[in-house]
């Protein structure tokens, strides 16, 4: 059977226009959940990239080569020494990880003449600038001072300790054994890495390196999902439930609409449209208030005691079309409720009494 | 051909009991005639206006309207027929809240096709008719009843059909409104509109020119005037 869409236009304006409190509700609702989805979408991007970032060219390279010749034929790339050793101070013996770099040329700039360690670690061993440690390294056992010391929420691991190379040859004649090449694009790392591997280096990607991490970010990601979603879902249940009162309250005007001659498909695109609006005008409210809350966030910092946090939630085209689907979905889900309702409508049951 | 006809038409409600609204109604409806159906409440007589204009299916028998089969079609079927062929005035008007008095009568032209201006338009011109040009533009909750209910029938009346239904139109109207809208649906009646009243009222039946009464879901007299 034909529809006539000009019917259902003009039905679908004229509802939208008076019902006006239902209306506001609905898209007030909508807009309150897409906002509340999308900045908490918006809270877990950010989480996981500043988990990463804080990672990724400090402790963890974007390409790491085992050979640091490599830096002869690769820009951007910088010799480092890395090894595992131990520091000891007093009874206390900590297993270490010592990197060794340029700090003329890398962006970490750790003293020369001593060594750099975490707050966390300083902390650990009761240590502060200018004090002196143990260094055991495979070359041997030396007396190192500490020269600086680094924020501990920069590291991944609190128990790196930074130096220069000049520092590695000089006090403990270590050469450097490693190169780190640092890339514009840190997720085409896989790429360099199969290049060199071809070409016949021992290469690790980040995501290789930072496998562990990536796994509880990973696992972090399923639990924030599962969140959002019951998010979503208890958002879009209350929005179904005001959408049932509204039909359940217009079932006369779905009689009328069938005894005037309207057909079942026209009354339920005629809701459709109503819910449709609806939903989108809820979706770029939401939008503007997430996007509000984002820019709002971005200036708030929270002082930890030993690090200060910068708080933000990124909001990205995944999670604004996330918001989307998710208000079609809503709209849909009345729009089907609506029509199942419609069709079970007796106009002669309706219309009997005023 | 008859305009309406019924044939053997039970209609029995299923409800935790059973009601038997209708029992057995055979009629038959000429073009152009003024029929009031009269009888005590219960007595099926909304039933059996439902069951003409499709609203409603009997349990058994066959309806037909100018020749159609209602009880052989679906409900976008029937739905679409009633847009052509049927036109109903309800005892609550039934007036649609959201619009204006003219984009109520409006509202079947658009679903025959006509585009919104043009159905305005004519609905301004046959509100005129009635005298409610001044009230066109207002929605139902700020008219009188008596204005609702001409509102209703030239709704009823917007896309021309062949047969109108009205089921206690003046129940809950003050005597000159009643009269007005008696006029209106007897002017109808005059251009060979087929009309069929439900009535409680002497009064709205003595505009008729056949009455039938019922009584129990049957049939007990069917007289013309």
């Amino acid at each position: 059977m034909r529809v006539n869409i000009r019917a259902v236009i003009f039905c679908s304006w004229r509802f939208f226009r008076s019902w006006r409190r239902q209306g506001i509700l609905v898209t007030v609702m909508v807009a309150g959940s897409i906002a509340l989805l999308v900045f908490s979408n918006g809270m877990i991007n950010s989480l996981i990239e500043d988990n990463l970032n804080r990672a990724l060219g400090t402790s963890i390279p974007h390409v790491l080569v085992e050979d640091p010749g490599i830096c002869s034929e690769m820009p951007n790339c910088y010799e480092r020494v890395m090894l595992v050793g131990f520091l000891r101070k007093g009874s206390e013996t900590i297993p270490i990880t010592l990197i060794g770099l340029d700090p003329v040329r890398e962006e970490l700039k750790p003293e020369d003449g001593g060594l750099t360690l975490s707050d966390s670690l300083c902390e650990e061993l009761g240590l502060r600038r200018g004090g002196e440690v143990t260094l055991i390294t495979p070359n041997g056992e030396i007396r190192a001072r500490v020269v600086g010391t680094y924020n501990s929420s920069l590291a991944l691991d609190p128990r790196t300790i930074l130096t220069t190379l000049n520092y590695c040859k000089s006090e403990l004649g270590i050469e450097p054994n490693v190169a780190v090449i640092k890339l514009k694009d840190p997720e085409r790392a896989d790429e360099v890495v199969k290049d060199l591997r071809e070409r016949g280096y021992r290469a690790k990607s980040w995501k290789e390196l930072a496998k562990n991490l990536l796994q509880v970010i990973e696992g972090d990601k399923v639990y924030a999902s599962i969140l959002s979603a019951t998010i979503a879902a208890v958002v879009g249940l209350s929005i179904l439930n005001i959408t049932l009162m509204m039909v359940e309250s217009r079932k006369r005007e779905i009689g009328v609409l069938k005894s005037v001659g309207l057909t079942t498909t026209e009354i339920f695109l005629i809701y459709s449209g109503v819910s449709l609006v609806q939903a989108l005008i809820g979706y770029a409210l939401g939008m503007i208030v997430a996007l509000a809350g984002s820019r709002v966030l971005s200036t708030v910092t929270v002082d930890l005691g030993t690090f200060t946090m910068r708080v933000s939630a990124k909001i990205g085209p995944v999670d604004a079309l996330y918001g989307f689907i998710f208000a079609l979905l809503v709209s849909l889900a009345a729009s089907a409720f609506s029509s199942l309702r419609a069709a079970r409508v007796k106009p002669a049951e309706v219309m009997r009494f005023g | 051909m008859a305009d309406v006809l019924l044939e053997g038409v039970w209609k029995v409600y299923r409800d935790g009991y059973e009601v038997v609204a209708l029992r057995d109604i055979n009629l038959f409806v000429e073009g152009g005639e003024f029929v009031a159906v009269m009888g005590p409440s219960g007595s099926g007589k909304t039933t059996l206006l439902n069951v003409i204009s499709g609203l409603d299916r009997p349990t058994r028998g066959r309806v037909l309207v100018r020749g159609m089969d209602l009880t052989a079609m679906g409900e976008d079927e029937l739905a679409r027929f009633r847009l052509s062929s049927i036109g109903i005035v309800f005892q609550f008007y039934n007036l649609l809240p959201e619009m204006t008095c003219a984009e109520n009568v409006a509202l079947p032209l658009i679903a025959r096709g006509l585009n919104v201006r043009a159905a305005i338009e004519e609905a301004l011109r046959m509100l005129e008719k009635v005298g409610l040009a001044d009230r066109a533009h207002i929605t139902p909750d700020r008219l009188s009843g008596g204005e609702q209910q001409r509102c209703a029938v030239v709704r009823a009346l917007a896309t021309s059909p062949s047969l109108i239904l009205a089921d206690e139109p003046t129940g809950n109207l003050d005597s000159r409104s009643k009269r007005e809208v008696m006029e209106l649906l007897r002017n109808v009646n005059e251009d060979g509109v087929t009309v069929i009243v439900v009535t409680h009222d002497p009064e709205v039946a003595s505009y008729s020119r056949r009455v039938i009464r019922l009584r129990d879901g049957s049939i007990v007299e069917d007289r013309a005037k």
